[in-house]
């Protein structure tokens, strides 16, 4: 840990996210700011002060020479996290490394691998593993007038409303393995700010070539999903099953899997066009 | 010998510890030791919260008999045991209860046939993940440090450099 903070103590800073405090050093404090744009949605700088994770940046500015590589590094505390060629790499794990970890231990929100759109003041929960199509769904909705949270969490507060986590959507080009970084206004679309309450829950799954055929299904299975994608859930799974429960409140869920996303889009819009009616309490 | 052995030792099915939470007609269980989260429908709930390893199969089955309609006849409570003890719901000290004795859910179905499939005991598990596996994760090619980051769950050598491969 001293050797590597020989390396990388040239700058450095704390912020903290969701309850969760951060600190980043570097071996070239030019990049400091650029990391800036990877903290997560709404982190508040912080002075120096005892943090829960350190990033170590270690940038290679070295004079290129012929049959040397010339390696950078990211250190999670004293562990390696990456070691690329490629300074977009880096920031790339860090960001998805420090998103984790703020879903983690976040002591004040409860985190759930999910997309999420606003719409007619309810939020739409999309629940989903990587690459099953969360972001294209929720950049169809965004095309039909949806207002973006986030196509990565579902961040639920103690009551169950749903806030912002708000980064560039990532959609992933088809036969291609790399994501394009897109934002809400590029679909003609704005940022939500304010929390919302759910409205519906969409357990789906692009299948290539089928149809979608949504069924019914009960708020059991719903929170089932929603808690086999909470980051907190083996850790803290009183509290992540009480928000949970208290989220599914009078929500509706539709499942199935889906072909095109235009077609659960026009589902919505026809089963909630106007707006979402609340289950009542039995 | 077996039944003898059943008719001085009656069956006393009992619940493991477990944080649950009702919700209108369900039940949500989570198995700190398993990490493996239930939903149970209705008549599984009502007979999972009866399991306090002290009534017999019989003596549950007469408990339930006003709720669940089901005149007195034991067999779909020994249909929801079978299919909690199958879920690891049960503590199982003193006999496995997805044996030959508990009948199969067509066996039921033969013999409610006037029943609504409504009531016939469920219970949907799901393994809870770590928050590793609950991120995202990189997709091919993507530069990687161990299996977790990638999607296909393999990160390995391509060149000199660590990838993720299929």
């Amino acid at each position: 840990m001293e050797k590597l903070y020989r390396l990388v103590g040239a700058a450095g800073m704390c912020f903290r996210a969701f309850g969760v405090a951060v600190g980043v050093r570097v071996n070239q404090p030019a990049i400091l700011e650029m990391l800036r744009s990877r903290f997560p949605p709404g982190f508040r700088p912080q002075g120096v002060r005892k943090v829960k994770r350190l990033y170590s940046f270690y940038i290679n500015r070295r004079e290129r020479k012929r049959q040397v590589r010339r390696f950078h590094s990211v250190y999670s505390d004293h562990q390696l996290l990456l070691r690329s060629e490629n300074e977009i790499d880096l920031y790339d794990e860090f960001e998805r490394d420090v998103d984790s970890f703020i879903a983690e231990r976040s002591t004040t929100r409860v985190f759930v691998h999910a997309g999420v759109v606003g719409w007619k003041g309810r939020a739409i929960v999309i629940p989903g593993r990587s690459r099953s199509g969360k972001s294209t769904l929720v950049a169809e909705f965004l095309r039909a007038g949806a207002t973006y949270y986030s196509d990565e969490f579902a961040v639920f507060d103690r009551k169950g409303y749903v806030h912002p986590f708000s980064r560039p959507l990532g959609i992933r080009v088809e036969d291609r393995h790399e994501q394009t970084r897109k934002t809400a206004q590029e679909f003609g679309s704005k940022t939500g700010k304010k929390p919302l309450p759910v409205g519906l829950v969409i357990l789906t799954k692009y299948k290539k070539s089928s149809s979608w055929r949504p069924r019914k299904a009960s708020a059991g299975r719903s929170i089932l999903k929603l808690l086999a994608n909470t980051f907190s859930a083996r850790t803290n799974p009183e509290r992540a099953l009480r928000i949970l429960v208290q989220a599914n409140d009078g929500t509706h869920c539709l499942t199935g899997v889906r072909g095109e996303a235009n077609e659960v889009v026009s589902t919505v819009q026809e089963k909630f066009g106007s707006r979402f009616s609340v289950i009542p309490k039995r | 010998m077996a039944a003898t052995q059943k008719q001085t030792n009656p069956l006393k099915p009992k619940r493991i510890e477990a944080l649950a939470r009702e919700l209108h007609d369900e039940v949500l269980v989570y198995d700190r030791q398993r990490h493996r989260v239930h939903c149970l429908n209705k008549t599984a709930a009502a007979v999972w919260l009866e399991c306090n390893g002290e009534a017999t199969v019989p003596e549950i089955a007469k408990k339930l008999e006003n709720p669940m309609c089901v005149d007195g006849d034991d067999v779909l409570v020994r249909l929801a045991i079978a299919k909690l003890g199958k879920a690891g719901l049960l503590e199982k000290s003193d006999a496995a209860f997805d044996g030959a004795e508990f009948l199969s859910r067509r066996d039921v179905l033969k013999r409610i046939r006037t029943m609504a499939l409504v009531v016939l005991p469920a219970v949907t598990t799901m393994l809870v993940p770590t928050p590793a596996f609950a991120a995202s994760c990189f997709p091919l090619l993507h530069t990687c440090s161990n299996n977790l980051q990638c999607c296909s769950g393999h990160c390995g050598v391509s060149g000199v450099s660590l990838v993720c491969l299929p």
